[in-house]
């Protein structure tokens, strides 16, 4: 075992406080990196670290923190000789007293995707190099501290494991209210946390000791983990000081050890009389003991659902029987999954299933960008649902938070190859109950296997806690026991304590009224123990159903939920057929119910093509040539473009049920350029552009160039619009024009952004710029002539 | 240091109106209303100062060691001897609400951006007062002036941050290619005329106090 968790074992682990404070009393200045001073200063430091040791600290942090390579550029020195002189600074220290120490991890001081423009993998790349180099120097443990974001957390713990075998703890830094700046709570960070399997959690800098004893009590409840607290000398003051006296801050400690804190330390404002005071208050003082028991959840960055209730699993994200969505993924085009995903949290979706398996597909390259689209919008927690295990790696890679696999099932090779990569990653599983011989066709049968796979879950150190077991539907078209089967199958495997899972839906396939049979079975399902219902939330009375059993059997609190929902809501009216009607006023009015209900009757009359062009389109004119006169305004252009859109959609939907051709009047990629995230232009010129018939690929915000030429020539799109919105990123744009003209010359190229003109865009080699949304339409109808 | 703020920042419609480039009409009024009232609780606001000296050596202009290169700060701080620099925020939230609706409802996220527009302004006024009051309530303040205003270069941006511990203090970052993070997030500097007397604070905006008083398109709205 190594020293940090033998220390863990016997009780408090003192920290150092603050070596920055330090610092700057000896001089370092604004807007340098505090490193450099360990090689040009190691004397400095080597006396800092000595103070803390001789004011009681076990473990001091190496003057590590800002020796990243982003923050080293143009320093003239390599991480490694960097993070070297820092653990040397603190090793030579540590001697005397048999101290430890450790390499001290900061954020990298750019943020991750989508919050920022950085790869996950490059911040998995960045933090593995210091990492590499704390070990090699003789570093005891790797600390990541005062970090915000979750997602940069689990870049940063994948790199220490990846990269060494140190032990690891990780604390983040939370406001008053709980939550980070970028809005990940307890619980989140938790689940994350206990999941990726580090040494000890907790909580640095943020407030001072009285301002945290909230937070200690809050994360004893979601962790056995030991837990971490490094507060500040209390709060700052104009003048640069902290409000704690030295004994005020050791009593604040002290509180904090009681509510479970036991690696306890100081950071800002802190110095080695603080840590003094504080070594000397907390001498025989025990810290408050771990849980038996833990919360089983799900969680994404900042939401986190409970999962032994019933919960709502959103399961359209699967192009199972859905052409548009399997277009979407062929296409890449992340704009309609994320309408999808955000539709589903609407309809009242707790989780989202995530499901991209299609013929021909590179389905794990596939999965990683769903995921990454999905999550910079969707707060829900996701479910990473493949028959593909390379899939499930990847997604649960790049997932920001905790996810629920699905699936294993009983068979050994799907277990052998599937459970340790659930287990590295920290997940719930979801476990199928079949194996080699197919699907039991008795209860017993299924429960057997459902044994088996929460066996061999604990075998892998996986908690039965987090398996869930699917007892799987199958139709009673084929044969009328199979709802008694999978009902019995669930009653007795929720009577072991296990959670179960299961598609509901499949229960009525190939039979009329489904959404009869559906309902019935789903409330049986329900009362026999279902929690996981993997269900079309689309569907109201699947959702009536669940928040009915829900009120009825006390998991919403005060009927608290049901109130909220029904409250003000009569029973739905029969729908009331729209006969005709002026569309072009709809859209003009920007009403898309009612252009939607219009298209629907205008359908039976006339083709969808002849819809489109001959109706749709010349409205969409004039209110383009409104915008331009100035007698309308950009929220009405756009409030028309999405009634239009809800028109377009029913025809879109009248053409994918009558399996024609669809309308297509030319394909067209649209993106942000690489380092820009604004994207509400981009939006409004694909809000517009798709009304006109055109396929638009909208790639989003911050894309690559090569990224764009990879759509373009797999699409072979004839238009590729971009957009970028600083000076700074015009040089991106540039760049993109340039390969695009190199890889794609047949592709014309249109561009626009409130930095742009018209000399500019001709000068960096576009052939049309854009100053609007109508005007990328006057583009787009040269190019493809409709 | 962080500071204290006295109210809860606004959203001004009128505002939020004019980012639309619209006039005032009932149904548009609502809607921006409606977006107005979904994204105030999602508004995290927090903002930080910290006061430096000014210097002057060899024809350049410092501010606490850093230099601030270009003619216009060094016009815009003719008159001052030290200097706020400013981070306000509305947090992150905001930019995911934004991102959310530009792929579901690209109409929501137009208004719901134009709100957000007005309420970081809202802030930036607050947080340059409340500044004011922490640092020299008695004397003169400048406009705020921000990296890619006249001649101040962009680039200076990182080291602005790293003067107000913004990440610390804000959870304020900025990209390579100097985007903030969150994107509705302000930074500026203010100058003080310590020597001058408090009659003329020059807070509110005065379109001649403004360097683009001959070429704004809104003057005379």
């Amino acid at each position: 075992m190594n020293r940090f968790s033998e220390a863990l074992k016997k009780g408090l682990v003192f920290t150092d406080g603050a070596m920055g404070t330090m610092l700057q009393q000896r001089g370092l200045k604004v807007g340098e990196n505090p490193t450099l001073m360990c090689i040009h200063h190691p004397d400095v430091v080597r006396e800092i670290h000595e103070e803390y040791f001789k004011a009681g600290s076990n473990v001091v942090f190496a003057n590590t923190f800002s020796a990243c390579a982003l923050k080293l550029e143009g320093t003239g020195y390599s991480v490694k000789e960097a993070v070297t002189a820092a653990v040397n600074c603190a090793r030579s220290a540590a001697e005397k007293y048999d101290g430890m120490v450790a390499v001290d991890i900061g954020p990298l001081g750019e943020l991750i995707e989508p919050l920022g423009s950085m790869s996950f993998e490059r911040a998995i790349e960045l933090f593995a190099e210091q990492m590499k180099a704390g070990a090699e120097a003789g570093a005891d443990l790797i600390v990541v501290e005062t970090m915000m974001d979750i997602y940069e957390v689990k870049a940063a713990v994948l790199a220490a494991k990846e990269s060494c075998d140190l032990p690891i703890m990780v604390t983040m830094t939370f406001e008053e209210g709980g939550r980070t700046f970028t809005g990940c709570d307890i619980p989140a960070m938790a689940l994350v946390l206990n999941g990726l399997g580090v040494d000890a959690i907790g909580v640095n800098c943020s407030v001072g000791p009285m301002q945290l004893g909230g937070i200690i009590s809050e994360l004893r409840c979601w962790t056995k983990l030991p837990i971490a607290a490094k507060p500040n000398a209390g709060l700052p003051d104009a003048s640069g000081g902290y409000d704690l006296t030295v004994e005020q801050f050791a009593q604040g400690v002290c509180q904090l050890i009681k509510l479970g804190a036991s690696v306890v330390g100081g950071c800002c404002g802190t110095s080695p009389e603080y840590i003094r005071a504080m070594t000397a208050a907390a001498k025989g003082a025990v810290a408050a003991p771990a849980p038996e028991k833990i919360p089983c959840a799900a969680s994404s960055s900042t939401v986190s659902v409970l999962l032994d209730q019933p919960i709502v699993v959103g399961e359209r994200l699967n192009p199972t029987g859905k052409k548009l969505l399997k277009q979407a993924l062929a296409d890449g085009d992340m704009a309609y999954i994320l309408r999808q995903a955000a539709a589903q949290e609407a309809d009242g979706a707790q989780i989202l299933d995530v499901n991209v398996g299609l013929p021909g597909i590179d389905e794990p390259a596939m999965m990683v960008k769903v995921i990454k689209a999905v999550q910079s919008v969707c707060s829900l927690p996701l479910q990473i649902d493949s028959s593909n295990p390379d899939a499930i790696e990847a997604g649960l890679r790049v997932y920001n938070g905790r996810a629920i696999v699905n699936s294993v099932n009983g068979k050994d090779e799907v277990l052998d190859r599937l459970l340790p990569v659930v287990k590295r990653y920290g997940a719930a599983v979801i476990g199928l109950t079949l194996d080699e011989n197919g699907i039991p066709d008795t209860a017993e049968g299924r429960v057997k296997i459902a044994e088996k796979i929460i066996a061999r879950c604990e075998q892998e150190g996986i908690d039965r806690d987090d398996v869930i077991i699917d007892c799987l539907t199958m139709t009673v078209g084929a044969d009328p026991k199979n709802a008694e089967i999978t009902l019995e199958a669930v009653r007795r495997i929720n009577e072991m304590g296990i959670k179960t899972a299961l598609g509901v839906s499949n229960i009525s396939f190939g039979l009329p009224r489904r959404d009869l049979i559906n309902r019935e079975f789903f409330t049986m399902a329900l009362h026999n123990g279902l929690k996981l219902s993997i269900i079309n939330p689309a569907e109201q009375g699947m959702i009536e159903a669940i928040n009915v059993y829900r009120l009825l059997f006390g998991y919403d609190e005060g009927g608290n939920d049901y109130l909220a929902k029904y409250a003000n809501s009569t029973a739905a009216p029969a729908a009331a057929a729209a006969n005709g009607g002026d569309i072009a006023a709809a859209i003009h009015a920007g009403l898309e119910q009612q252009s939607a209900d219009i298209a629907k009757s205008l359908l039976q009359q006339s083709s969808p093509d002849e819809l489109i062009n001959q109706k749709l389109i010349p409205i969409l004119d004039e209110v383009g040539k409104k915008y331009e006169q100035g007698k309308i305004f950009l929220p009405q252009l756009i409030r028309s473009a999405g009634a239009a859109k809800a028109a377009f959609d029913v025809v879109r939907q009248e053409i994918a049920k009558s399996k024609s051709e669809s309308v297509d009047n030319g394909t067209m990629v649209i993106a942000t350029v690489q380092g820009d995230i604004h994207d509400i232009g981009k939006n409004i010129v694909r809000a517009v552009c798709e009304n006109y018939g055109y396929r638009i690929i909208d790639l989003g915000r911050d894309v690559a160039p090569e990224a764009v030429v990879e759509a373009v020539s797999g699409s072979g799109a004839k238009l590729c619009g971009l957009s970028a919105l600083m000076t700074t990123t015009l040089p991106a744009m540039e760049s993109t024009i340039k390969l695009l003209a190199e890889k794609c010359p047949d592709c014309k190229i249109v561009v626009g952004g409130a930095v742009l003109t018209a000399d500019y865009a001709a000068k960096i080699g576009a052939h049309y710029y854009a100053k609007d949304a109508s005007a990328t339409v006057a583009a787009a109808k040269e190019v493809f002539g409709k | 240091m962080r500071l204290t703020l006295p109210r809860p920042v606004e959203i001004d419609f009128d505002e939020a109106l004019r980012y639309l480039r619209s006039k005032n009409e009932p149904s548009l009024l609502a809607d921006v209303s409606t977006a107005a009232a979904v994204l105030q609780p999602l508004l995290k606001p927090a903002a930080a100062a910290v006061c430096f000296e000014l210097e002057r050596s060899g024809g350049s202009l410092f501010c606490g060691g850093i230099e601030l290169p270009g003619a216009s700060i060094a016009r815009h701080f003719e008159s001052c001897d030290r200097c706020i620099a400013l981070g306000v925020t509305i947090g992150f939230e905001v930019d995911r609400l934004i991102a959310a609706l530009g792929h579901t409802d690209p109409y929501r996220a137009l208004l719901t951006d134009a709100c957000a527009s007005s309420a970081i302004e809202d802030l930036a006024d607050m947080a340059t007062i409340a500044a004011r009051d922490v640092f020299c309530p008695d004397a003169p303040i400048t406009l705020r002036f921000s990296p890619g205003y006249g001649d101040l270069p962009l680039e200076l941006q990182p080291k602005l941050l790293e003067m107000i511990d913004a990440r610390r203090m804000l959870g304020l970052t900025v990209s390579k290619s100097m985007l903030l993070s969150p994107i509705k997030s302000v930074t500026a500097f203010i100058g003080i005329n310590s020597n001058g007397c408090g009659g003329d604070n020059i807070i509110r905006h005065d379109c001649k106090n403004c360097f683009m008083n001959k070429s704004c398109p809104y003057k005379g709205r």
